[in-house]
């Protein structure tokens, strides 16, 4: 039980930089390719 | 922020969070498409090309007799799905009137005076004002361009479209015929260059 909590928090920090990561992606895509992302 | 995480249940946090980095990156994935696929059902399963045609063929129009035209100068072009207004204004001024949509090139003739009308826009976008020419592309030789001018009707005819280099100021000359050019920067990604088109009066009504 206490292996499964520590995987789950190493999935949710992991987990939490992609979603960073990903976010920051969006962004710089919209900033730097407006034709793309802007209706 | 330790003490939050282990009152979560981190099974669903992380279920959620794993659903949200899908549905990001999917849209990154496909944005580059939604022009496209709007385009596309626009073409296949909206009025607003037929309308347009119809708009074409059905004017002259004064500005309070339809909905779909409005101010005095506009270009209409049904392949684009573009009705919009064409603005005035000085070299000056160049950057805040592209913002806005469509400006004719100062120093180029006017449809009543014949010669060549120059129009020019953005594609910083495939909808609204500064993306007024996201679609110049897809015009083709012998689509239809109705540009209405000071409460007459001009139509043209598309006669070529073809690529040249931003140092190219000729398409800007004068012309012995009624004619208008359009053009944008192209290509989408990498704006190097100037997507032209120039279509030939046809009629005036």
């Amino acid at each position: 039980m206490i292996e499964n909590d520590k995987t789950e928090k190493i999935k949710f920090w992991i987990l939490l930089i992609i979603l960073g990561l990903s976010v920051a992606l969006f962004f710089y895509l919209s900033y730097t390719n407006e034709k793309l992302f802007i209706g | 922020m330790r003490r939050l995480i282990s009152k979560l249940n981190l099974h669903r946090v992380n279920n959620l969070l794993f659903t949200l980095i899908v549905c990001i990156n999917l849209y990154i994935i496909a944005a580059p498409l939604v022009p496209q696929i709007t385009y596309w059902w626009n073409t296949h399963h909206s009025q607003r090309q037929i309308q347009l045609e119809k708009a074409i063929k059905t004017l002259p129009i004064t500005n309070n007799q339809s909905g779909a035209i409005s101010g005095p100068n506009r270009l209409i072009i049904p392949t684009m799905m573009l009705d919009q207004a064409a603005l005035e204004g000085p070299v000056s001024n160049w950057f805040n009137i592209l913002y806005k949509g469509i400006w004719r090139w100062p120093n180029s003739s006017t449809p009543d005076k014949g010669g060549n009308t120059v129009f020019l826009s953005h594609r910083f976008s495939y909808t609204g004002p500064r993306g007024a020419f996201y679609y110049l592309n897809k015009l083709q030789v012998g689509d239809t361009i109705g540009l209405v001018w000071n409460g007459k009707l001009y139509k043209y005819s598309v006669v070529s479209s073809q690529t040249v280099p931003p140092t190219d100021t000729t398409i800007e000359d004068n012309t012995s015929d009624a004619q208008i050019t359009l053009f944008t920067c192209t290509p989408l990604w990498h704006p190097v260059n100037r997507l032209v088109v120039v279509a030939k009066l046809e009629s005036i009504t």
